[in-house]
């Protein structure tokens, strides 16, 4: 066997044939549970749930105008509308 | 990459299937905690720090290339997640002589004075030179871990870390020489 006389290349030496350390005889008790926790609270949500999530804000956004929208348009042709609207649908009750 | 590999991945990239998830936990478990148990900060748990890399694992799987190994991608990821935890700690100052054991002034005393390495100091021997890793950079740690007592190759390690191969060289060079000299100052401090 080759002598090695520097005392570094000695030491790696002596390390690598040290007995190393026993890897874990299989998974401990709950690993894999206890890795997918973690992965599934890192990940961000799938693409239909960041879709879904993103178009709340916009339907709330478009109930909110279907609701005021019409208040904003003149009382006297709300009323107007309304009054034809019901006349319809009395005219509409008589002929039948 | 076997086929049943291939398909786990698939499955879980495609729709997070968590059975596929866990197969491939079991499958890789081996590979990672080895290279964490060689790797790890003194003091830091190994399953912690698989724990880690199989967060990554799974965070990232959707950029891996198929058509590489799957062992590469592993093996890359999971020295990257010990180089930053490595980081996390605060390099050691050298070490003197009052700060080591009976046993490791033992193997420096022989590493100096006697032609031949005494193979009943190899675990003190072992202890040493954790200790001198924890004097170098992370880097160079980890490059004289993997070129000295792992005994790969520098394009192993360059394919392995994604570093090139001449930084490889150059940086195991100079770790080579902080731990040459601060082994003799030790050799000579005992004196």
């Amino acid at each position: 066997m080759k002598r090695n006389s520097d005392p570094l290349q000695k030491l790696f030496g002596l390390a690598r044939s040290a007995r190393p350390e026993p890897p874990p005889a299989g998974l401990s008790y709950g690993f894999t549970t206890r890795v997918l926790a973690r992965v599934n609270e890192a990940l961000p949500e799938s693409p239909w749930e960041r879709l879904a999530l993103g178009a709340l804000p916009i339907g709330a956004i478009a109930a909110l105008l279907c609701f005021f929208v019409p208040s904003l348009r003149p009382h006297e042709a709300l009323v107007a509308e309304d009054l034809q609207l019901t006349q319809a649908f009395i005219q509409t009750a008589i002929e039948q | 990459m076997t086929d049943t590999s291939r398909e786990l991945v698939s499955a879980w990239v495609a729709s997070r299937d968590q059975g596929a998830a866990r197969q491939l936990v079991e499958a890789l478990h081996p590979q990672i905690i080895r290279i964490v148990q060689n790797h790890i900060p003194r003091g830091m748990d190994a399953e912690d720090l698989a724990q880690e890399v199989f967060v990554q694992f799974f965070r990232t799987l959707e950029r891996y290339d198929s058509t590489r190994p799957l062992e590469n991608w592993v093996s890359r990821l999971a020295l990257n997640v010990c180089l930053k935890a490595l980081r996390t700690r605060a390099r050691r100052p050298e070490w003197r002589w009052a700060d080591l054991s009976e046993s490791e002034q033992a193997v420096v005393a022989s590493l100096f004075h006697e032609p031949e390495a005494d193979s009943s100091q190899a675990q003190d021997a072992r202890e040493l030179l954790t200790k001198l890793l924890d004097a170098l950079s992370p880097q160079e740690r980890m490059i004289l871990t993997l070129l000295h007592l792992e005994e790969k190759s520098v394009e192993e390690i360059a394919t392995a870390t994604g570093w090139n191969a001449t930084l490889v060289k150059v940086r195991a060079f100079r770790a080579r020489a902080k731990m040459k000299k601060a082994l003799k100052a030790l050799g000579e401090e005992k004196l």
